[in-house]
């Protein structure tokens, strides 16, 4: 018998002209780790979320919802609970106590739990988790990894059959995602334990899952094994196709162009590793004879002259957060080219945020000087009316003071036809009457930079644009930015998203414990690189050093295709 | 975040923890009389540093001037008294009497603040709901987010601040009044719009996990010790001793200048004594952090 079923499922959403899911239906078995994928909004929260009746959205729902074979509304409250383990997006928010123990026991005190089979739960998930060293911890303390570990573990603790888990890394740096997801894989393989997991970076998640179903406007468009579902995807040139692996891109971007000799479905390669094996069977010849991709394109209004003082520039930058505390900048020297997209990647703590801040002048460095356009930064903070500098923070919505997206952009101090013409250009045009807060993440993101766009700066801060951003979302950021910077105005990134920084960037600078350790153009940097590149690069460097996109990788095999004809 | 090792307060069972500081801070508030909040406030002020440590001060610092503050402004709305200072406007007398009694307000209105920030740190969310959490377990566990939430929310104003700064809204020193207390609707706004929409995600974690789904059970248990018995023995006897005497009429529970000041002049033997007591059992927790802390060291160089 199936462990979940959901069976001609339809649901609107109570006052919704049209339902955000129709007649859905969706078997998982026991001890399936199923990936649900789909662009933002196309009704993955809203299924997953019918699977708990205390988070389903209010609304008309029709069809049914079973977990091992009862209804889930029939299910006493105590069980519901049990069976199905929740996790949400936001690592924050969901931690209720105030120390690592208290929360972990949350759950099991909630159902009644008897003493002695408390101790025993929270012990061995304090143990399966490795969570001893922060037991006693606050959890106002933790990291946003450890706080999602937290989350993970207190689910747990409750023994659920099922584990459903609603985008839970797209807050998270890669490292900290990375072992999440591994810990996830661990939970399903050793404890086999059933997950359903919304994901739209498949990456990584892809070569652990038994099952990729794709959902889109509210319907499942394709279920299957990862290999042939995403094979589907790329065929069809879905629009998820780009959060693919890349390894499954390279190979069928190759059949797309030319459709020879090439395998059936279940030996296409998901992981890097598959990827490089493959690769070394497509390209057998020895790498010298290969033709290099050429530079990544670039654009026309990249400055060539020196005489334009560069929008940034930081000489020997030394700054502390506390007169105790360590240098986070240590003698740091950055320039910025006027007009650049500059991109700025490193680990956490590197001091990435901190060049933002010191940049726009939030923090003040004791040593060294922060010159902006050519001129130097004053020991009085001004604001970016005057200096043409506006920071996009991590969090969107720190910059969100008012009940409608149009009162934000008015706040700007625009007049009605400025606040309209911004809204088309960031493509919220439809969205001026709808309350900040009520936007999707990448929605949220178009507004503040709306708000940052209205100030007219000629630096533009960003600190992780693409946190938590889908494929569409962030390819229509790309174009924008690339926009922004061919208009002259120079943007500066703090990411850790390499591949995005490949792609876009003009520049990539690699801040390492407060100083810059390499910088250089994206296609010289990362051929210098060696694990810290894009996961084509990883794939490919033995045989195309140079490649960084799945693209890459095929038009250079096509080349090879066309010489050996 | 406190370690658990040198505070010996939380080593006590929680009801004696929460008996005690609702003890302190009632006796805090009913008796007004000078000395005794003087007492109250360094008290509270020993009792903080020895839970807290260095970290103790900067509350303390930061309450001199809300004390200096309220001490200045009773006299503004409270004219009575006989010895006038000065007179200001059109012959507003503003008198020693009413600048004593705001120093005492002051006083005790910090010295409540300082038990209260070392209640929050001796009575931890779980011991709290071992408390509560049967009676009552809704509102022990909203108690236990909204004390969860106010630093967050201290932590996210500033950040907003910052945020609008480096915007170019809010930038630099408003003109006016009217534009600072504007700019300070604003943020209050925002961090308005912010809590609302985190607390439905908590309210959902909550309810993910069986939140009212029937009674709940508690994971930590604390046993009433020998040292509990001990310190609760002591402190009945201490409470004894200052309720009769503020009986027996040795100390004025209201405010009264004169007597204030008569009594501060020459005190009767009972209120020494009752002060004696007073001092003595508001300084119980003090003292058992630095009995323990002691016997730490002790044993520390015994290893």
């Amino acid at each position: 018998m199936a462990l979940l079923a959901f069976e001609h499922l339809t649901f609107t959403y109570a006052g919704a002209p049209s339902p955000a899911l129709c007649d859905v239906g969706l078997v998982v078995e026991p001890g399936e780790y199923v990936v649900l994928a789909g662009l933002s909004g196309c009704g993955k929260t809203t299924l997953l979320r019918q699977l708990k009746p205390a988070l389903a959205p209010a609304g008309e729902r029709s069809g049914r919802v079973l977990v091992n074979g009862t209804e889930v509304d029939a299910l006493p409250l105590r069980e519901q609970a049990r069976a199905v383990g929740f996790v949400l997006q936001d690592p924050d928010d969901q931690i209720v106590c105030d120390t690592v123990l208290a929360e972990l026991a949350f759950g099991l005190e909630n159902i009644g739990c008897d003493r002695d089979a408390m101790g025993l739960r929270v012990a061995e998930a304090v143990n399966f988790f490795g969570m001893q060293e922060w037991l006693h911890r606050s959890t106002a303390s933790l990291s946003g990894g450890q706080k999602q570990l937290l989350n993970l573990a207190a689910v747990m603790a409750l023994e659920p059959a099922v584990l459903v888990l609603d985008e839970p890394t797209s807050q998270l740096d890669p490292v900290a995602a990375r072992s999440f997801l591994a810990l996830v894989r661990r939970i399903n393989r050793e404890l086999g334990v059933t997950v359903v997991m919304a994901e739209h970076h498949l990456e990584e998640v892809l070569a652990d899952a038994d099952r990729l179903a794709v959902m889109e406007g509210g319907r499942i468009v394709a279920d299957g094994a990862p290999r042939v579902v995403g094979a589907r995807l790329c065929a069809e040139r879905h629009p998820l196709g780009p959060a693919l692996p890349v390894a499954l891109q390279a190979c069928e971007g190759l059949r797309l162009v030319a459709p020879r000799g090439m395998a059936s479905a279940d030996l296409l390669p998901l992981t890097v590793r598959e990827g490089r094996l493959w690769l070394q069977r497509q390209l057998p010849a020895d790498p010298g004879s290969l033709v290099a991709p050429g530079p990544v394109p670039e654009r026309a209004s990249q400055p060539a002259d020196t005489d334009v003082p560069p929008a940034l520039a930081l000489r020997d930058v030394r700054f502390r957060y506390d007169r105790n505390a360590p240098d986070v900048l240590r003698d740091l020297s950055l320039t910025v080219p006027t007009g650049s997209l500059f991109a700025l990647v490193g680990g956490n703590g590197s001091g990435k945020s901190t060049v933002l801040k010191a940049a726009c002048g939030l923090v003040r460095p004791y040593r060294g000087s922060v010159s902006l356009f050519g001129r130097k930064r004053g020991r009085r903070a001004a604001d970016a009316a005057t200096t043409g500098v506006a920071l996009l923070p991590q969090d969107p919505t720190l910059l969100f003071a008012r009940g409608t997206v149009g009162a934000e952009l008015a706040e700007m101090g625009a007049d009605d036809a400025a606040v309209t013409a911004m809204a088309e250009q960031c493509r919220i045009g439809g969205l001026l009457g709808s309350h900040p807060l009520d936007l999707s993440g990448g929605q949220r993101q178009q507004v503040a930079l709306a708000k940052l766009l209205l100030t007219d700066p000629r630096l533009l801060l960003l600190d992780e644009p693409t946190k938590g951003l889908d494929v569409a979302a962030k390819a229509a950021l790309a174009t924008q930015l690339t926009a922004l910077a061919a208009r002259g105005v120079t943007v500066l990134l703090v990411s850790h998203d390499l591949e995005f920084c490949a792609r876009f960037a003009d520049a990539v600078a690699l801040l390492f414990d407060g100083a810059v350790v390499s910088h250089g153009a994206p296609r010289r940097f990362f051929a210098g690189a060696r694990f810290y590149t894009t996961a084509a690069n990883r794939m490919a460097r033995d045989r195309i050093p140079e490649a960084l996109t799945p693209e890459d990788i095929v038009a250079c095999c096509r080349e090879e295709a066309a010489h050996g004809a | 975040m406190e370690s658990p090792s040198n505070n010996f307060l939380a080593l006590l069972h929680p009801a004696v923890t929460l008996g005690f500081f609702a003890c302190a801070l009632g006796l805090t508030v009913l008796v007004a009389a000078p000395a005794f909040v003087a007492l109250s406030f360094g008290a509270a002020a020993c009792c903080l540093i020895t839970v807290r440590g260095r970290r103790a001060w900067g509350l303390i610092g930061g309450l001199v001037p809300l004390v200096v503050l309220v001490a200045a402004m009773n006299p503004l709305f409270n004219t009575e008294g006989a010895t006038v200072l000065f007179a200001y406007g059109d012959g507003r007398p503003y008198t020693a009497e009413a600048l004593i009694l705001g120093i005492a307000m002051g006083a005790t209105l910090a010295a409540a603040l300082l038990w209260f920030a070392s209640l929050n740190a001796a009575l931890t969310s779980d011991k709290a709901t071992f408390l509560f959490g049967s009676a009552a377990p809704a509102l022990t566990t909203v108690l236990t987010l909204v004390m969860r939430l106010v630093p967050g929310y201290g932590r996210r104003a500033t950040e907003v601040f910052r945020a609008r700064r480096a915007l170019g809204r809010d930038a630099g020193e408003p003109e006016s009044l009217a534009e600072k207390v504007r700019a300070g609707a604003t943020v209050l706004g925002a961090l308005t719009g912010w809590a609302l929409d985190h607390g439905v995600v908590t309210a959902d974690s909550m309810a993910a996990r069986g939140f009212g789904s029937g009674k709940r059970t508690s994971y930590r248990s604390y046993r009433f010790t020998g040292r509990d018995g001990a310190v609760v023995a002591v402190a009945v006897v201490l409470l004894m001793a200052i309720g009769a005497g503020v009986l027996a009429g040795a100390v004025p529970l209201g405010y009264v200048p004169a007597d204030a000041i008569a009594a501060g002049v020459a005190p009767s033997p009972l209120a020494v004594g009752v002060l004696v007591a007073y001092g003595a059992f508001l300084l119980l927790p003090a003292a058992l952090n630095l009995g323990g802390e002691v016997r730490w060291r002790c044993s520390l160089s015994n290893i």
